[in-house]
């Protein structure tokens, strides 16, 4: 996992790891919220690397995006792949999350102020 | 200065003097006496050996050359003992030979005679200090092994506490058997880990209707699995209002009522229903979960139902209705997502097409033995290492007096014999082995003797449920196949 700061002092891209599983999501859950906790309260989360994630992996985007929604902040998905769309599509969080394809339009949008 | 810092480092220390030269002795334990130190003293090696292990002696001063067994000979028999003492070995000379001689019986350091009393004092602190740092070092060792015994006791114990929580669960979920005006339910349960995510139930809500749900709270383990155990709570008759026969009024409230006090994310993806069972209408609502799989003579087909929002992410949202009708003999199939998210290491996830494939290639098995042939294709598929919970539950209406006129005249097929229905199962699930299973012969040798063995179970037992023994004989002989 990869934090990268952006223009916007409070934004942020964070590469998400190839896996997503139970094994991992606590130290990428607690990675995400200190990063929320400290401020940074728009964050892009770029999938595009993310192969296998199960339901306790989409409990730690859904944590971010309750965190951030406490702190007047927002959540964009970048690029998930089409297994992981799936997924999202299949437990209709789709309806919840702002997913972009495209990297610029997601970090122009997040940058907005 | 060195003289304090010699009495901290050697008080309590006891020392063995081994010489055979009287003069020799006597000089050396003099010296050492008017240091300050303990000092016992021994003639010979023997004697010193008898000696050792009745008293605490941490360090020994011995001679090199002695009529019957030597210094270096002393050494390795003190250094092969559980709790040997720091050695210094006193030389005639300073030869390189008998360096590496008394290095390799064990001394840890040399003194060569004749020798100033200064240098042997300072020896001896130096001994002095690792001889402390060793017993600190055991004293520290003794305490963590301590702890760590304690640790594993309660180890064992909390394992123990997960061992029966895990039973509590098993029980508290509804088995196999007839359910009210001749609807039957067949249920199969595996756990991840000793406690599941997973929970599901049926409920008899009056004489005609009847409630049932499948829930998968996120993740598995005990606070997966104490969320599910509240959620349980929550929908258990008394405190729900099955009554009101609307699953959307049901789940909404437990939406609302859902909590996720240390903010993990943790959500429940659901299924709940209320089957009329007179004429078999059903009201079914989704909540972030798998569509059901719709079950009858012709095939298995994954329902497109409208579904929700997972509980847990928006307490304000409103859930609705799918209403459809289960006609004679159909039978609704509700999972959870650890049923087609394994993974196998090289084929990857089995995935929610190849999970209705086999259904539909199967779709001629009874409830029971169609669930024991998805539980053994899935052992294979995960290589028999549990990755999530998984739980099943096929609901089959009877034939419906009612809606008799609109179930089709399907009974013709009852009068297939067994034989062609066997060959044509084999051939096309051997087919499907081929294809999805590309090159792995093992698995599509296992697989298809899966579903021959689940059909032979259908076929002698003629429609009658299976018993727990000649499950697990079945069990046994298929896997002997795969291994």
């Amino acid at each position: 996992m990869k934090f990268s700061q952006l223009a916007l002092s409070n934004a942020c891209l964070v590469t998400l790891p190839k896996e997503m599983m139970i094994t991992q999501t606590p130290t990428l859950r607690a990675a995400i919220t200190h990063q929320i906790e400290t401020g940074c309260n728009k964050l892009v989360l770029d999938l595009h690397q993310v192969e296998y994630i199960d339901s306790s992996g989409l409990s730690v985007l859904v944590s971010a995006l309750k965190l951030t929604q406490k702190k007047a902040g927002e959540i964009i998905l970048l690029s998930p792949s089409a297994g992981v769309r799936a997924l999202i599509e299949l437990t209709r969080l789709h309806h919840v999350f702002a997913i972009y394809e495209d990297k610029d339009a997601a970090i122009a949008h997040i940058c907005e102020q | 200065m060195l003289e304090t810092l010699f009495q901290q480092q050697t008080q309590n220390l006891t020392i063995l003097v081994v010489e055979d030269t009287q003069s020799e002795r006597f000089f050396i334990v003099g010296l050492l006496t008017s240091m300050g130190l303990n000092v016992i003293c021994c003639d010979s090696a023997e004697q010193a050996i008898e000696q050792y292990p009745k008293q605490a002696i941490d360090i020994v001063i011995s001679d090199w050359r002695m009529p019957g067994l030597t210094g270096p000979e002393l050494c390795l028999h003190l250094k092969n003992l559980t709790s040997p003492p720091y050695i210094i070995l006193l030389t005639a000379n300073n030869l390189a030979e008998h360096i590496v001689t008394g290095i390799e019986s064990g001394a840890d350091d040399f003194i060569a005679k004749p020798f100033i009393p200064s240098v042997l004092k300072v020896r001896i602190l130096a001994a002095a200090r690792i001889v402390n740092l060793q017993s600190r070092l055991s004293d520290k060792n003794l305490k963590l092994n301590d702890a760590l015994n304690k640790e594993h006791a309660y180890l064992e114990q909390v394992k123990d506490d997960l061992k029966s929580a895990a039973q509590l669960q098993g029980s508290h979920l509804p088995s196999s058997g007839q359910l009210v005006n001749r609807w039957s339910l067949a249920t199969r349960f595996k756990p991840a880990q000793e406690l599941a995510g997973d929970i599901f139930q049926y409920i008899n809500i009056d004489q005609e209707n009847i409630g049932f749900y499948l829930l998968d709270v996120t993740g598995h383990g005990i606070a997966a699995s104490m969320q599910s155990f509240t959620l349980a709570q929550q929908l258990s008759c008394s405190s729900c209002h099955w009554e009101s026969l609307d699953p959307a009024l049901i789940v909404n409230q437990l939406n609302r009522d859902f909590e996720d006090p240390e903010n993990t994310g943790r959500f429940a993806t659901l299924i709940l229903g209320i089957a009329n069972t007179l004429t078999g209408e059903v009201k079914l609502t989704l909540a972030g979960h798998p569509q059901p799989i719709l079950l009858d003579k012709h095939g298995a087909s994954l329902m497109t139902l409208d579904a929700g929002l997972p509980l847990g992410i928006d307490s304000q949202y409103r859930y609705k209705n799918n209403a459809f009708s289960l006609k004679s003999h159909q039978q609704l199939m509700l999972y959870s997502d650890g049923l087609y998210e394994c993974r196998h290491p090289k084929f990857g996830e089995f995935s929610l097409e190849r999970l209705v494939n086999t259904c539909d290639q199967a779709h001629q098995l009874t409830p029971e033995a169609l669930l024991h042939h998805l539980c053994h294709s899935m052992e294979l598929w995960q290589q028999k290492k549990p990755q999530d919970d998984i739980s099943m539950m096929i609901i089959s209406a009877p034939e419906l007096t009612i809606l008799s006129s609109l179930s089709s005249s399907c009974d013709d097929a009852d009068e297939l014999s067994f034989n062609s229905l066997k060959n044509e199962l084999v051939q096309s699930d051997l087919e499907a082995a081929e294809v999805d299973i590309l090159d792995n012969h093992e698995l599509s040798v296992a697989l298809e003797n899966s579903i021959r063995v689940s059909y032979e179970i259908t076929a002698n037992k003629e429609d009658v449920d299976i018993t727990p023994q000649k499950t697990l004989n079945i069990n046994d002989a298929s896997q002997g196949i795969y291994e």
